[in-house]
């Protein structure tokens, strides 16, 4: 067995039991992609990481975005697990992007569009939690779509 | 929202674009009409780049460019595209045909 082959910087998600078997995390600026069938047990990996990063203190902060569920639908569902989400969005260390339309709302699509409003909206969330970060000297960011 | 001559303006757009596309520049093009026709001047238009103003996309909970949201009269209108049919667009927006020349 080779103990030097090239092996990707991994980014802890303070997990455990997903550390171990991850053999150290997620990999660092990449963006992984969860294919669990299931979208409980994906939305599980998901909340367990945001909560966790912060938690574990290692200061990574983070950003969310929903793509069905709206931010408090989801904070109160996680706060059945033990995780205060509201209390990291409070202290600027997750920022929720509501990315999903409303079932009430009134929409009409109409003609061609694109979703680059998406990535801007995803930056400037971004800017906002780096923007407290520098004053910690610097954190990662992570950011998770769900 | 009120005008600069003190009137009020009885219809209040405001236009999500991202960058000067050509469904930006379809977009603002299909809605002046309505604008100058139409709505014969009781039209306040805003026009967002949401490259620029990420914070206003967010606060209104824009998720795709160009988005159109009729801000007043109630009840609020989203149209989400560059479409260039405007009977269809007013339609979306509630505004009576009576208004039409």
């Amino acid at each position: 067995m080779t103990t030097n082959a090239y092996k990707h910087e991994k980014l802890a998600s303070g997990i455990r039991a997903f550390d171990y078997l991850s053999d150290g995390g997620l990999p660092k600026a990449i963006e992984p992609c969860s294919q669990v069938p299931q979208v409980a047990a994906r939305r599980c990996i998901a909340y367990s990481f945001c909560a966790m990063a912060s938690y574990n203190s290692r200061g990574m902060d983070g950003v969310l975005v929903t793509l069905e569920e709206r931010p408090k639908d989801l904070i109160a569902n996680v706060r059945n697990l033990g995780w205060d989400l509201e209390l990291q969005i409070e202290e600027r260390r997750l920022m929720p992007v509501h990315a999903c339309a409303d079932s009430h709302e009134y929409m009409i699509v109409s003609g061609d569009f694109d979703l680059s409003v998406l990535v801007s909206r995803v930056k400037h969330a971004v800017r906002r939690v780096q923007a407290k970060g520098c004053h910690q000297g610097g954190s990662a960011i992570f950011v998770v779509c769900i | 929202m009120t005008k600069k001559d003190g009137t009020q303006a009885k219809y209040h757009l405001r236009l999500f674009i991202a960058g000067r596309s050509s469904a930006t520049l379809l977009a603002i093009e299909t809605l002046r009409k309505p604008c100058d026709h139409e709505l014969q001047g009781q039209c306040e238009l805003d026009a967002i780049d949401v490259i620029q103003q990420p914070e206003l996309a967010e606060r209104a909970r824009v998720i795709a460019t160009p988005t159109l949201i009729k801000q007043a009269p109630e009840p609020q209108r989203k149209v989400i595209g560059s479409s260039s049919n405007r009977d269809r667009l007013l339609l979306a927006l509630d505004i009576p045909r009576t208004f039409s020349e």
